[in-house]
């Protein structure tokens, strides 16, 4: 841009300032907030983003998980990814905010799923630049629908963004396997939701099955550690047995997401399954339509539309 | 003849040293004691209120906060004396608390995006002395570990839980989103580069000063990476910089300098000047 010049060199001319305060009108930002899957608007492809589909029961700790991998970032690059970007920067706070200092809970606690599941945004990209960013959506889904979803299959078809999963992450519950009187009852809403979700054919071909043991810090550190852990082994064994040949891929993690026992890291276990779930699709499966909110066409939905035209031109 | 126009987005919470900085260049631009900086050539709009930042910087008093009210765009042209090239420098002398007000709110003056629009390059302020980390419970746990101490006193009492407060947020989730929301703002998803200047870097303990980007990174990792996830699109550089030239209450010490461009210091890690025009030279 260019303007001209109608000063002599060495004078100093004199005009209003702009006041960039002035305008009466302002322009609306990313809300920042959880993005709901119902009300969307533009397309996207099954290459971008990539859809990870967290279930679990009320208090299994899929929050927890979901929060710690944002704080894991805030601590610096995890598994060789940096952080590129957030759309729900918000979202993502208003979920860690109880495990911080400045709330002065008494414990690291973080706040229940709400009923209507959201999904929360990550933009990660390798450290050595080799790969574009991996657009991550992740869905946490409540508790209360894991539970119609085991026990209806219409809950089951009705289960939102899972047909686009790339990674179901199934949690279970480690608090429940250390109780002698509720292991079954982990058992059976482990199988009994995959049961569903493969029988009524709701789970996609090509997605992969993570299966979490979550607060793995009680399991080791119960009274009972080792009938504890003898469990989960034998779960995990029974699991491969019934699913080992019905889904694409079989994977088994132990996660201590958040806990204030000193002898887990952050984020505990969570290192063995990141890389996965970051890692780029490489075979597009089918075309899945995610519609996003309006105010989110200037983010993920103009990504989404750009890698569409990208793939669409190779 | 026809001269470039160059306009740099100045963004940063409050106190976060943009309105000493903004003193700093006009003195050093002004005065002409660099030979190798940026050099006035003339004077766009109302420089009364420059001069009286300049006044102020110049005799180690208290810079002023800018209010929302007195928000402005300053215009300067200026000459690079090696390149000899002209050009017209719009910069904002922004408030703080319009930033924290777009991570708050969600909103910003339209006159902001046009200028967004069109911007050669972002400076983006911050102060070593005024970063909220966002502490976890785990972590400050941890560090007390053998201090005998309550625990309910770093943790407070469930009476006292406080309700997520967005204006309290840890620093380097708001200057990443207020850099996407420029992102954002851009059109054909064309993010401009980024200066981080680390204002008030005297300041940093003398062990942790060897390169502000080393310094970013261990201090703000999340802004850290997503620069450097994003730097094909938006190149970045760190600087540290100390406009004033030392901590106020020093002042006395500070006045001893004849040219008060001498108490300037601007450092990347591997080069260090006085120039204060640098990190706008660059991004222009």
């Amino acid at each position: 841009v260019s303007a001209p010049v109608n000063e002599p060199a060495d004078a100093i001319a004199v005009a209003p300032p702009i006041d960039v305060g002035a305008a009466a009108d302002e322009i609306e930002l990313l809300d920042g907030k959880g993005l709901s899957p119902d009300d969307c608007t533009a397309i996207a492809r099954s290459s971008v983003p990539k859809v990870l589909f967290f279930a679990g029961t009320a208090n299994s700790g899929k929050t927890t998980l979901l929060s710690t991998l944002y704080m894991l970032f805030q601590r610096g690059s995890f598994c060789n990814y940096n952080f590129a970007g957030s759309a729900t920067l918000i979202g993502f706070e208003e979920r860690t905010h109880l495990s911080r200092v400045a709330s002065r809970s008494v414990y690291a606690a973080v706040p229940r799923t709400r009923h209507d599941p959201e999904m929360l945004h990550l933009r990660v990209r390798p450290i050595d630049d080799r790969h574009s960013p991996t657009e991550l959506l992740m869905c946490d889904l409540p508790g209360e629908s894991f539970r119609e979803a085991k026990d209806s299959g219409e809950a089951c078809l009705r289960l939102p963004v899972i047909r686009r999963a790339d990674h179901v992450v199934l949690l279970i519950d480690g608090e429940k396997i250390v109780d002698s009187t509720r292991r079954q009852q982990a058992r059976n809403d482990a199988t009994g939701l995959l049961t569903s979700l493969v029988l009524n054919g709701v789970l996609p071909s090509s997605s992969a099955v993570d299966i979490i043991f979550t607060k793995w810090d009680m399991v080791e550190l119960c009274s009972e550690a080792q009938k504890a852990t003898d469990f989960a082994a034998f779960l995990e064994e029974d699991l491969r047995r019934l699913f080992g040949t019905k889904v694409c891929e079989l994977r088994f993690g132990r996660v201590a997401a958040y806990t204030v026992e000193a002898k887990y890291e952050l984020g505990f276990g969570l290192k063995a399954l990141f890389p996965a779930w970051a890692a780029p699709v490489e075979r597009r499966t089918r075309p899945f339509q995610l519609r996003l909110r309006a105010r989110y066409d200037t983010s993920i939905d103009q990504y989404a539309l750009a890698a569409s035209q990208t793939v669409a031109g190779k | 003849v026809t001269l470039d126009q160059a306009k740099v987005v100045v963004a940063g919470l409050p106190k976060s040293g943009k309105t000493t900085f903004l003193a700093a260049l006009w003195e050093t631009v002004s005065s002409r004691y660099i030979s190798t900086s940026l050099q006035l050539k003339s004077l766009k709009g109302d420089y009364e209120y420059l001069n009286a930042i300049r006044d102020a910087w110049a005799d180690c008093n208290e810079v002023s906060r800018t209010p929302i009210a007195a928000e402005r765009v300053v215009t300067m042209v200026l000459e690079d004396p090696q390149s000899h090239r002209i050009l017209e420098l719009h910069l904002p002398d922004p408030s703080g608390e319009s930033f924290k007000n777009q991570w708050v709110d969600r909103t910003a003056p339209a006159a902001y995006k046009d200028f967004v629009e069109v911007a050669s390059g972002v400076a983006v302020f911050l102060h070593p002395l005024y970063v909220e980390d966002g502490t976890l419970i785990k972590d400050a746990q941890a560090a007390l570990v053998g201090i005998e101490r309550p625990v309910s006193a770093i943790q407070g009492s469930d009476e006292a839980t406080v309700p997520f407060d967005l204006s309290r947020v840890a620093t380097q989730v708001i200057l990443v989103e207020l850099l996407q929301f420029i992102a954002q703002l851009r059109p054909h998803d064309n993010p401009p580069r980024v200066a981080v200047i680390v204002s008030a870097w005297d300041l940093v303990p003398v062990g942790e000063r060897a390169a502000p980007s080393e310094w970013l990174r261990k201090n703000l990792p999340l802004l850290e990476q997503y620069l450097v996830a994003n730097r094909e699109a938006a190149p970045f550089k760190v600087f540290g910089v100390s406009a004033q030239g030392g901590d106020l209450k020093d002042a006395q010490n500070l006045r001893t300098f004849q040219r008060p461009t001498d108490r300037i210091s601007v450092t990347d890690g591997q080069t260090e000047s006085k120039d204060i025009t640098w990190p706008v030279r660059w991004l222009i």
